[in-house]
């Protein structure tokens, strides 16, 4: 392959999918009035708990900042959501019959992993991140957010979700019902996550679980960053997300070669 | 209608078992035992069982986790019954047997109907599996009054049916379901007070509220199971009004759309 030839994959896969993927002005509601309602209903989900002085809420959660915790809940998990959205299209690929077309050409498949799930970040996270930088502005106390940090972890959560995406993509190469990672990432991510309720309060299974998902530890940055309460927890976060998003870029990999091996195994002539 | 209505149910439940994975019923399982899950966990990990002094006045009852995991599994309920009945022209047109229903003389209530009844025990399968989560979870119920539980659960299916013909036909029209579809859930999951007091939400959302049959029904179900109170018949005509409203507009609309669909394209 020719130098260059990785980043030329990943730009045809972006211009692929923008043509493939924007259909006028319906990408309006599922990237920004769907996201917007959910977090209104967990927000108005929340009003039954006492908050105020003195109650177990406020310990966890600062009064007055659960608007900021749940939306940066969901702005993080809205990234990482669109990564997984991106693996569930993958599908389509397949039933279109394109996937074989990408696979016999000697462009990187990698490079065409992560076209698809970079492609599918700027398509999804635009509109709503923008959204959120206007609430963040009415909601949140400026003074306390430390915006070098911010800007640091909202790149580094940016890649992460993209690797997340991309080994999604990976894993679904092996079935053509991949709509089992809709089911199977939608409320873990939210609940383990830490989108509505922080993880510092589970119990210890369920930390071992929520310790599965990158999206704990965007979230832990993110937040921190917000508040400026960057501790050695923070740096730990930090470190263990940007190896952990390279050891999945290696998984991607294995589980690209895997794939292949498989299809070429089980599958017919035309490959799949 | 009713022969209609018996060769729709039988037809669409062989061919779900033999055509259609089980993908979504599992989906709506996984979702509703984690709509369990999160109720447990918010309240005994997040607040460790402290109310706001205002949730029993607004719902009859401080059992909180009775109150979210009752909405919930009918919240997945709801949403099974609507989505499937709703996008059955929908199916049919894609699978191409639209034309060929639409020529056949039968009366479409009784296909609506026939494919209600076949949801019903889908539906209801996902709805006793989310229960049984809930049991898990401690979902405790006083002695309900049957009568009433009969009635209102009767109320919210028929609510659950008007409401899913309204849909049908725009998403006929529209000739998509994707957002459609995820739209009106959307809406309902914030406004019916599934997860939590309509009353917490401001003035203008309640009474957008009460233009759905399921906001109403909803609210007398679930407080006939969560504090055995008796159904009084004020509430009835109120929901069975807008009901068959609704279910008058979903046939009308639905019979005006059919005509025009096959001269657009």
């Amino acid at each position: 392959m020719r130098p260059g030839g990785l980043w030329l994959t990943v730009a045809a896969e972006l211009r692929k999918q923008h043509q493939n993927r924007t259909k006028g002005r319906t990408v309006f509601f599922s990237l920004l009035f769907w996201p917007a309602l959910a977090f209104l209903t967990s927000y108005y989900s929340m009003k039954p708990y006492r908050s105020g002085e003195g109650s177990m809420l406020s310990q966890v959660i600062p009064d007055g900042r659960i608007p900021l915790f749940l939306l940066s809940g969901y702005l993080v998990f809205q990234l990482f959501w669109t990564a997984v959205e991106s693996a569930w299209l993958f599908e389509l690929e397949r039933k279109g019959g394109t996937v074989e077309t990408v696979f016999l050409t000697p462009s990187s498949k990698m490079g065409f992993l992560y076209g698809r799930s970079l492609y599918s970040l700027l398509h999804g996270i635009w509109m709503f991140a923008s959204f959120s930088l206007l609430t963040f502005i009415f909601v949140a106390d400026m003074s306390s957010v430390n915006w070098l940090a911010l800007l640091m972890v909202l790149l580094v959560t940016l890649a992460a979700a993209i690797v997340w995406g991309a080994l999604l993509c990976a894993v679904s190469l092996f079935s053509r019902e991949s709509s089992f990672l809709y089911y199977i990432f939608q409320a873990p991510m939210q609940l383990f996550g830490g989108v509505r309720i922080p993880p510092a309060v589970f119990p210890a299974w369920a930390t071992g679980l929520s310790a599965l998902f990158p999206v704990t530890y965007s979230l832990i940055l993110v937040r921190g960053a917000l508040y400026n309460d960057i501790g050695t927890g923070w740096w730990w976060s930090l470190v263990i997300l940007i190896i952990g998003s390279l050891a999945l870029i290696g998984c991607t990999r294995y589980t690209l070669y895997r794939a292949e091996r498989h299809a070429r195994m089980k599958g017919n002539w035309t490959l799949f | 209608m009713w022969q209609t209505a018996i060769a729709t149910a039988v037809r669409n439940q062989r061919s779900n078992l033999r055509a259609y994975p089980w993908t979504f019923t599992f989906g709506h399982i996984i979702e509703g035992g984690y709509l369990v899950l999160i109720s447990y966990f918010s309240y005994y990990y997040l607040i460790r069982g402290e109310l706001d002094a205002q949730f029993s006045v607004f719902a009859g009852s401080s059992n909180y986790l009775a109150y979210v995991i009752i909405g919930g599994a009918l919240s997945i309920f709801s949403t099974s019954m609507i989505m499937n009945v709703s996008r059955a022209l929908m199916t049919e047109w894609r699978e191409g047997t639209l034309e060929a229903l639409l020529l056949s003389p039968s009366r479409r209530n009784g296909y609506f109907l026939g494919n209600a009844a076949q949801q019903l025990y889908r539906s209801g399968f996902e709805l006793v599996t989310i229960l049984l989560f809930g049991y898990l979870a401690g979902l405790r119920l006083p002695t309900p009054h049957l009568l009433s539980v009969l009635t209102s659960g009767l109320l919210f299916l028929l609510s659950c049916y008007a409401m899913a013909l309204v849909l049908g036909s725009i998403m006929l029209y529209t000739r998509d379901t994707y957002i459609v579809q995820n739209t009106f859930f959307a809406v309902t999951t914030l406004l019916c007070g599934f997860q939590f007091p309509r009353q917490y939400l401001p003035g203008y959302l309640q009474q957008a509220a009460e233009i759905f049959p399921l906001t109403s029904a909803l609210e007398l179900l679930r407080s006939s199971l969560l504090t055995g109170e008796e159904v009084g018949l004020s509430d009835v005509p109120l929901v069975l009004l807008l009901s068959f409203l609704y279910i008058a507009v979903g046939l009308w609309c639905n019979r005006r759309v059919e005509r025009g669909m096959f001269e657009r394209f």
